[in-house]
């Protein structure tokens, strides 16, 4: 499985980096949308891309409607991580095309949860978050 | 600042950035348990300064404010690099992620709709300096020592013209 973090916040795509690799995600890194589609090669396409929504450049819903505009990528898992929480923001979000939408603060549990759900964590691997244990003490 | 005219201006409650906060802590920074809230001001400036402003139904800006021991601690532990490894640019990244983050959920329990703005981030004891606003609603704390404060500044018609 590969994923694709798209976040301006290069904490924030470590974040969520060390929570999918830890559940056995390859990952590729972008800082805002444009560099997201710059990024995506038709030949190795991302299972999910975890998206912001306030970016520089081209923001998170811009990339969204940017990636259904492409038949090519229709099998792309569309997961909107934000700090954005409105209705009418997630209405928006999910009208353009996004399959799930995980609100900012959240924990490991709930983004694997996420995956879990989409049918995204690799068979057989167990939602895994020891990690914050070893990595944070 | 500017005396508060709570008839015009308004923020969240206390209860609700002590619950921001904690979120945070437990959230991003896989903490047990948020740092205990104090009541009273940990300072008034300190070096690293991040703000995000909210604009919309309501109209306000969310600032963290801390120490860069404090900023470079968070900032370590989100980007699992040693401390001394960090330059101003991760500093900087790593704050304005916490205002950002803060800032959009103190968004979300405010009229709507509203933009939140990208974060700006000053290091090297920046008084803040948001004219037309007043602060509304603050949080203390002391992590390991050191201080971070959280603070919502409401857009005062009265006073903004």
């Amino acid at each position: 499985m590969k994923a694709l973090i798209i976040d301006d916040s290069r904490a924030m795509r470590m974040v969520l980096r060390r929570i999918v690799t830890n559940a056995g995600f390859d990952v590729v890194e972008a800082g805002d949308g444009q560099a997201a589609l710059d990024t995506l090669d038709e030949a190795s396409l991302p299972d999910v891309a975890l998206i912001d929504w306030n970016m520089p450049v081209m923001d998170g819903l811009q990339f969204v409607n940017a990636v259904r505009a492409q038949p090519a990528m229709r099998n792309i898992t569309l997961m909107m991580v934000t700090t954005e929480s409105e209705q009418s923001q997630i209405v928006r979000a999910l009208a353009a095309g996004a399959h799930e939408y995980l609100i900012k603060p959240f924990t490991p549990e709930a983004l694997l949860d996420k995956l879990s759900m989409l049918g995204l964590l690799p068979v057989g691997e167990p939602a895994n978050t020891s990690y914050e244990t070893e990595s944070l003490s | 600042m500017t005396s508060l005219d709570t008839d015009l201006v308004f923020g969240p409650d206390r209860e609700t950035i002590e619950q921001i906060v904690s979120d945070v802590f437990i959230g991003m920074l896989a903490e047990e348990a948020a740092p205990p809230f104090t009541t009273e001001r940990v300072a008034d400036v300190l070096p690293v300064l991040s703000t995000v402003s909210v604009t919309g139904g309501w109209q306000g800006h969310v600032v963290v404010m801390s120490s860069l021991y404090m900023a470079r601690d968070l900032a370590a532990r989100l980007l699992m690099m040693a401390p001394d490894e960090l330059n101003d640019a991760d500093i900087a990244d790593a704050m304005g992620e916490l205002a950002n983050v803060i800032g959009g959920n103190v968004k979300s329990v405010m009229p709507g709709p509203s933009a939140l703005s990208l974060p700006s981030v000053t290091l090297g004891n920046a008084e803040i300096r948001l004219p037309g606003s007043v602060e509304v609603q603050r949080l203390d704390l002391e992590w390991q020592g050191e201080p971070l404060c959280v603070s919502v500044w409401a857009a005062d018609a009265a006073h903004s013209g």
